[in-house]
């Protein structure tokens, strides 16, 4: 392999590092193979002498991502997470005015309304039930011409109906209200968690 | 060798070889070999460590119609060799109590 070729490859082996970092490793290997080559190998040796490319890729990317992820300085940066670790306790706890009526309110919630949804449910089946045994009823009050009775079998089937029906559209909001109060109280603690 | 110890070692060594005259990757690797094995690959990191800590200055020389980087100990740099001279003479003590264990063998 010449040292066109070394090069070219060693670049393309390292893709993900800043280019400028690059150009830099290029400039490094250049300089050797022709220090090298100038004190009597051949660029065939030269680039021989350098060792195994996928080796020397590994080693510049392993350095780089070291070098990125620990500071030079390892001392300063440990106290540091200490503080922010304080800080953000602190913060919780400061916070807390906020968050625990929120939490509070939200467990209230979750037991409340599957709740009050249940007992509107019963009372909505219980009240359609009354009217269809009323239906059933009027038939024969009609039947035997017994005016009075038909004309108050059919007021409490109109009664149970408009109770049933407006129970029915009251859990229906009752839903609606329910989920979108969940998912609003979901995101605000979701949206304190984040920015903290 | 420990590689941390020996990576600690290199970065002395090669200020060392620079405070006689600024030099370049290929000198300081054939400076250096005889004490303690570098290659290419190794040096690399140590040099570019020492550039960010401000240990070495680098310029650039001409030198057959190519540029060659030099690497110039700076007072960091120099600073850096008389700590790691301190630093040993504890690690010496420390040595001279481990030599002194009396171990059947």
């Amino acid at each position: 392999m010449n040292k066109e070729d070394f090069l070219n490859t060693l670049q393309e082996l390292i893709p993900n590092i800043p280019k400028s970092e690059q150009a830099r490793t290029l400039v490094y290997y250049d300089e050797i193979i022709n220090d090298y080559i100038d004190d009597g190998l051949t660029e065939f040796d030269a680039v021989e002498k350098l060792g195994d490319l996928q080796v020397i890729a590994n080693g510049i990317i392993s350095d780089y991502v070291t070098e990125n992820n620990i500071p030079l300085d390892e001392k300063q940066t440990k106290p540091n997470t200490h503080t922010s670790n304080k800080a953000l306790i602190i913060i919780l706890a400061i916070s807390a005015v906020v968050w625990v009526p929120l939490l509070l309110a939200f467990g209230v919630m979750v037991i409340v309304i599957p709740f009050a949804v249940i007992v509107a449910l019963v009372s909505a089946v219980i009240a359609l039930v009354i009217a269809i045994v009323f239906i059933i009823g009027t038939i024969p009050a009609t039947l035997s011409v017994s005016m009075p009775l038909a004309l108050l079998y059919f007021g409490a089937i109109l009664i149970c109906l408009c109770v049933g029906g407006l129970i029915s559209v009251l859990v229906c909001y009752l839903f609606k209200w329910g989920k979108k109060s969940i998912r609003f109280i979901m995101k605000k603690i979701f949206k304190r968690g984040k920015s903290i | 060798m420990d590689i941390q110890l020996k990576r600690g070692l290199l970065e002395i060594c090669v200020l060392v070889t620079l405070t006689e005259n600024d030099s370049y990757g290929y000198q300081i690797i054939k400076d250096v070999n005889p004490y303690i094995e570098i290659s290419e690959s190794t040096l690399y990191p140590i040099l570019k460590r020492l550039e960010i800590s401000n240990c070495v200055r680098t310029y650039s020389v001409e030198h057959n119609s190519r540029l060659r980087k030099y690497y110039k100990i700076t007072n960091t740099g120099n600073n850096k060799i008389l700590d790691f001279r301190l630093e040993w003479q504890n690690v010496m003590k420390i040595y001279k109590f481990i030599e002194g264990a009396k171990i059947d063998e």
